[in-house]
């Protein structure tokens, strides 16, 4: 089975697991919108949505209608949901978004979306110029810089500053800033 | 005077931007979500879930109706959405009520705006 079939098939599944009367009405289109929003690198967002749904179809399919209202207006609804139910809808749910993901991890485009930049590597790269053992810095009142002695040059004072405290942390970070 | 109308609890933001969607015209579903990412500048996202749970609600509540089908959308398959006159009412009251909190927000911020120095 290819790869696509199988992604189809899963959704196919949580669709037919909605409620029937939700499923009779709009299931098609659920499946509709999944094929053409596929393509843009959404699959597992489709996912999770539609395991959403199919856990708030069934809690709802147990608790009556609900307002359409934002927040705490929700907490006027009678919310009686069966809990064997619930928890049947949530451990099938759960299964297959597990094996969706198991396998979208397998073929290498969990992460391969828009927002990852091509060439990019998924693994955080080595901090490259950060010290090994930071230097302890001296105090401020022992760095003593004349200020006739800068030219007006940026590179001068920091040879100026590094000189006067080589073992500095500000001698560190100005080395490497004058080596780039 | 306010109505009870007025008083109508907020709606939640997928119902708002659903709403907000079909006030241009009847649109399939595909359409709304394209729509929603349209006019939210690609902020707000739905899924096919959450837009057909939201649709179902506001169906139930008699603020979005099936749209007849046009002529040019004879052998379309997928089901037209309009908005209803009590969807209208409903979009109008929350957008009174959300330039209420703009205005409300703007002017707090003003006073409380640090003064520089």
């Amino acid at each position: 089975m290819k790869h696509t079939d199988f992604l189809r098939s899963s959704y196919r599944l949580i669709v037919r697991m909605h409620p029937g009367a939700f499923r009779k009405r709009f299931g098609d289109e659920m499946l509709w919108i999944f094929d053409a929003d596929r393509s843009a690198g959404t699959t597992v967002r489709l996912f999770g949505d539609g395991v959403l749904s199919l856990l708030r179809q069934h809690a709802k399919a147990e608790s009556g209608p609900e307002p359409v209202v934002a927040g705490f207006g929700l907490l006027d609804t009678r919310l009686r949901i069966a809990p064997r139910r619930f928890l049947e809808a949530g451990v099938a749910a759960s299964l297959f978004l597990a094996g969706v993901l198991l396998l979208l991890g397998k073929t290498g485009k969990v992460f391969a979306g828009p927002a990852c930049l091509p060439g990019v590597p998924r693994t955080a790269p080595p901090l490259l110029h950060a010290p090994s053992r930071i230097p302890r810095a001296l105090p401020h009142s022992q760095i003593r810089v004349d200020a006739r002695q800068i030219d007006g040059d940026a590179a001068s004072a920091v040879r100026i500053i590094r000189a006067q405290a080589s073992n500095s942390l500000i001698a560190g970070y100005c080395s490497q800033a004058v080596d780039r | 005077m306010r109505t009870d109308l007025d008083k109508a609890p907020p709606l939640s933001p997928a119902t708002l931007h659903i709403l907000l969607a079909l006030a241009g015209g009847d649109l399939h579903g595909y359409g709304i979500l394209q729509e929603v990412a349209r006019h939210s500048e690609g902020h707000y996202k739905l899924g096919p879930g959450t837009l057909y749970d939201n649709l179902k609600k506001l169906m139930d509540a008699g603020l979005v109706a099936d749209a007849p089908k046009s002529a040019s959308a004879e052998d379309d398959e997928r089901r037209f959405y309009m908005l209803t006159m009590d969807g209208q009412s409903a979009l109008s009251r929350e957008v009174d009520r959300l330039q209420r909190v703009v205005r409300e927000a703007r002017s707090r911020l003003g006073e409380t705006r640090p003064k520089r120095v």
